[in-house]
């Protein structure tokens, strides 16, 4: 199931609102809501939840004796089993495959890797365990929580698949006090706010350039000049616009159940490096990186081969595939060639910092879109160097570039989801205008595709 | 800040217009002011399920109508060749099953429009396809979910349940139908007078004629690919039993029925049938007998058929006329002088 169904809006989600708020069924608030999330997620397949179910239950298991702070073997025990499973279903072809060598399918090949579907979001909540195993390892997390608690950290439907990557203790506070939580009416607002916006960005923005950019994509090597820069850049705004959207989405639906997950962008591409593009991108991906791998690593003190090893490794989480791993590692040379050219870099206007890093962002996000062929086709189109036999952007594809730069740099989701009027009547006409937002989302979710990073 | 309970209000009104806008903008009835020679220009089949139901509520009843999807929908007067006494109209609706056609003759006998005789498409067996009523209003359509439900009639309680998930499914999947923003855009041009609400065309191509029918170009030169096997059963037999008893029952209403199993194209049922189909088909007999209705498997191929169809399952319109012509030869003595 997903956000941006019609299923999970008008039954699922009212269903598990009115179980959660029952006021019988206070004390069963926990259970509620994993029972939701299992349906969530089982919905898509059973033997996915039950591998999910299985890891759950492993983990809370090898990370709940005491001795589990500071025991290495007890964190080798507790992380292998999802590392193995992530590489199962998510890197077992790709290790195949470059083995043995290009141009020969691991798939065709070997009957294991036949009808085998990556579980939705495994990259995700693989992190999310991984994390509580290691903060316990380290002593972070004194007191176990009961298993519930544990359960529905790990599995609670907003972030389930695509985030954001939480750690325990973000999120311990609101998950001890479930039961007595309460929704208020300013919660409701913003909660609503974010739903509404996200929901907007992923299905009238995202969605809409998806629908543009697909058919040029098809053949990037006969686009001309202008048709490849528009492909980069929609598609740039289209990645954007559609894990925003997600994570917008599953901040306001976690924050109805008195859940508070943390920000996962701020602003992405008003960066002005390509070091500060990764503190404003998937934060809780980059914070995860930091801190369960860089720092562990030795941090600043071996800063280029550090930043190589968990640019490559961030690109291998996006993707099993040489094209992930060749985005990782080229924006580790970005980051790498900024703490060496900062002097120059820093120097230039703000305007000209911005617009370069979202350029240097865009470019490298073909190699999400295309494999490497595809993406040499596309950057020789944009040279000019392509057939140009392709289709040229329309004023109406060039329009709603615009409006999406429009929403990118100058729409303020958060605070219009936060912000309070002082009058009434303001409030109610932001009120309506939300409204008149969502069902214009609604007309246009028949055709609303997949969120992006559902593949990761 | 937002206003909560004035935004969930706010989407409720916002909701029930848009629904409003498509009930509305298709109130008229599209097929009463064309003549033999035009074709209304239908884009979508909710309209045209809506216009079918209120061109029956205001005509005569029909001497033959034909029932069925849109493997029935080029089933037409003129190459029927029922002559100028004959009052015939096509009700037949795009992704509607024998269970919608069933109901929807219900509702046309409680009205005293159910035609004299009617001619119902059951999809191929090699489709396993069975689906529940679609076009009918929803008060009746829910009235009729649950009248299946508890029917006493020989269903096993895996296939009632089987039916009531299909009702869910297809409550959600009708639900889901307004939220589109051509067929709003399209539905609001109408309301607001900015396109007719019916369009007639004189030009010969893809629309449907007065009398219910469809017009299509010629297929392709060339033989379809072959139909799929089907994976997995999807006809109850229960409930394909109970819904051809209750077409017979339409005799006592004054309604004779002929039930035919649409046709797949000749390379496809060249081929051996599949167990699903072969059960399937030994039900349909079983059943038709038990009741004493007119029932006929689909012929291995129709008569005049060239194999070149548009898809493997929707046969062309001339060798279907020819079949269905045959089929009701001795069942229209009424339309001769």
């Amino acid at each position: 199931m997903i956000f941006n169904q019609t299923e999970f809006l008008f039954v699922f989600l009212p269903l598990t609102l009115a179980a959660f708020f029952a006021p019988g069924l206070r004390a069963m608030r926990p259970y509620t809501l994993l029972t939701a999330s299992l349906v969530f997620y089982g919905v898509s397949g059973i033997e996915h939840a039950a591998v999910l179910a299985i890891e759950v239950v492993w983990v809370y298991a090898l990370t709940r004796p005491l001795r589990a702070a500071g025991s290495r073997l007890l964190l080798t025990l507790a992380v292998l089993p999802p590392a193995l499973a992530l590489l199962h279903y998510k890197y077992l072809g790709f290790v195949v495959r470059t083995l043995i060598g290009a141009g020969i399918s691991a798939d065709e090949t070997f009957s294991l890797f036949k009808a085998t579907l990556l579980p939705a979001g495994i990259s995700f909540f693989t992190f999310n365990l991984i994390s509580f195993a290691i903060d316990r390892y380290r002593g972070e997390i004194p007191e176990m929580p009961p298993f519930r608690r544990f359960a529905l950290f790990i599995m609670f439907f907003p972030h389930l698949v695509a985030g954001p990557i939480l750690r325990y203790r973000d999120v311990a506070d609101g998950l001890a006090r479930l039961k007595e939580f309460t929704l208020c009416n300013g919660e409701a607002a913003v909660a609503i706010g974010y739903i509404c916006l996200g929901l907007a960005a992923k299905v009238l923005i995202a969605d809409t350039l998806g629908r543009i950019v697909d058919p040029m994509a098809h053949a990037p090597g006969t686009l001309p000049p202008a048709g490849a820069a528009y492909v980069m850049f929609a598609y740039s705004f289209q990645i954007y616009f559609d894990f925003y959207g997600y994570s917008l989405v599953a901040i306001g639906l976690a924050s109805l159940f008195g859940i508070r997950f943390p920000r996962n962008f701020a602003r992405p591409y008003e960066a002005r490096n390509p070091r500060d593009f990764w503190r404003r991108w998937h934060m809780t991906l980059s914070y995860w990186i930091r801190d369960y791998l860089y720092l562990p690593l030795g941090g600043n003190a071996r800063y280029v081969r550090n930043i190589l090893i968990v640019f490559a490794l961030c690109g291998l989480w996006h993707g099993a595939g040489w094209n992930f791993v060749v985005w990782g590692l080229y924006h580790a040379g970005l980051v790498i060639a900024y703490h060496f050219g900062r002097t120059g870099w820093d120097r230039l206007p703000n305007l000209a910092q911005i617009a370069a890093t979202f350029v240097l962002v865009s470019l490298g996000w073909t190699l999400f879109l295309f494999d490497f062929d595809g993406a040499q086709a596309l950057i020789q189109s944009l040279l000019g160097l392509g057939a140009a036999t392709g289709p040229s952007p329309t004023a109406e594809h060039w329009v709603l570039l615009l409006l999406a730069a429009l929403a990118c740099f100058a729409v303020y989701p958060e605070a219009m989801a936060e912000r309070k009027a002082h009058r009434a009547a303001a409030d109610y006409a932001r009120t309506a205008a939300f409204a008149v937002l969502f069902v214009a989302t609604l007309l246009f979710l028949d055709r609303s595709q997949d969120f992006i990073y559902f593949r990761f | 800040m937002i206003r909560p309970r004035f935004f969930l209000l706010m989407v409720a009104i916002l909701i029930g217009l848009v629904v409003a806008v498509n009930i509305y903008a298709a109130a008229g009835d599209p097929f009463i002011g064309a003549t033999p020679q035009q074709q209304v220009v239908l884009d979508n089949s909710w309209n045209l399920a809506g216009g079918k139901l209120r061109h029956a509520a205001q005509t005569p009843r029909y001497d033959i109508g034909v029932f069925g999807n849109s493997r029935a929908l080029d089933v037409n007067a003129a190459d029927l060749d029922l002559g100028p006494r004959c009052r015939f109209f096509n009700f037949a609706l795009a992704g509607e099953s024998l269970r919608g056609s069933a109901a929807l003759l219900e509702r046309l006998a409680a009205d005293g429009k159910a035609p004299r005789l009617a001619v119902v498409s059951i999809d191929n067996f090699e489709l396993q396809t069975y689906a529940n009523p679609m076009f009918l209003p929803a008060w009746p359509r829910w009235r009729q979910a649950l009248a299946d439900l508890v029917s006493d009639a020989e269903i096993t309680w895996r296939e009632r349940a089987t039916m009531a998930w299909r009702v869910l499914y297809t409550e959600n999947e009708l639900a889901k139908r307004p939220f589109n923003i051509e067929l709003l855009r399209a539905n609001l041009e109408i309301l607001l007078g900015i396109v007719p609400a019916t369009a007639t065309t004189n030009v010969a191509g893809r629309g449907y004629r007065a009398d219910g029918s469809r017009t299509q170009p010629e297929p392709p030169r060339e033989p379809p690919p072959e139909l799929p096997r089907p994976q997995s059963r999807q006809v109850l037999g229960g409930y394909l039993a109970y819904d051809l008893a209750r077409l017979a029952q339409l005799r006592a209403r004054g309604t004779d029925v002929v039930v035919y199993e649409s046709s797949i194209d000749p390379r496809s049922a060249a081929r051996a049938p599949s167990a699903l189909a072969r059960d399937g088909r030994a039900r349909f007999a079983a059943a038709c007998r038990a009741v004493g209705l007119d029932c006929h498997a689909a012929p291995a191929r129709l008569p005049g058929d060239d194999g070149f169809w548009r898809d493997s399952n929707h046969a062309p319109a001339a060798p279907l006329n020819r079949y269905v012509r045959g089929l009701i030869a001795d069942k229209t003595g009424f339309c001769r002088p």
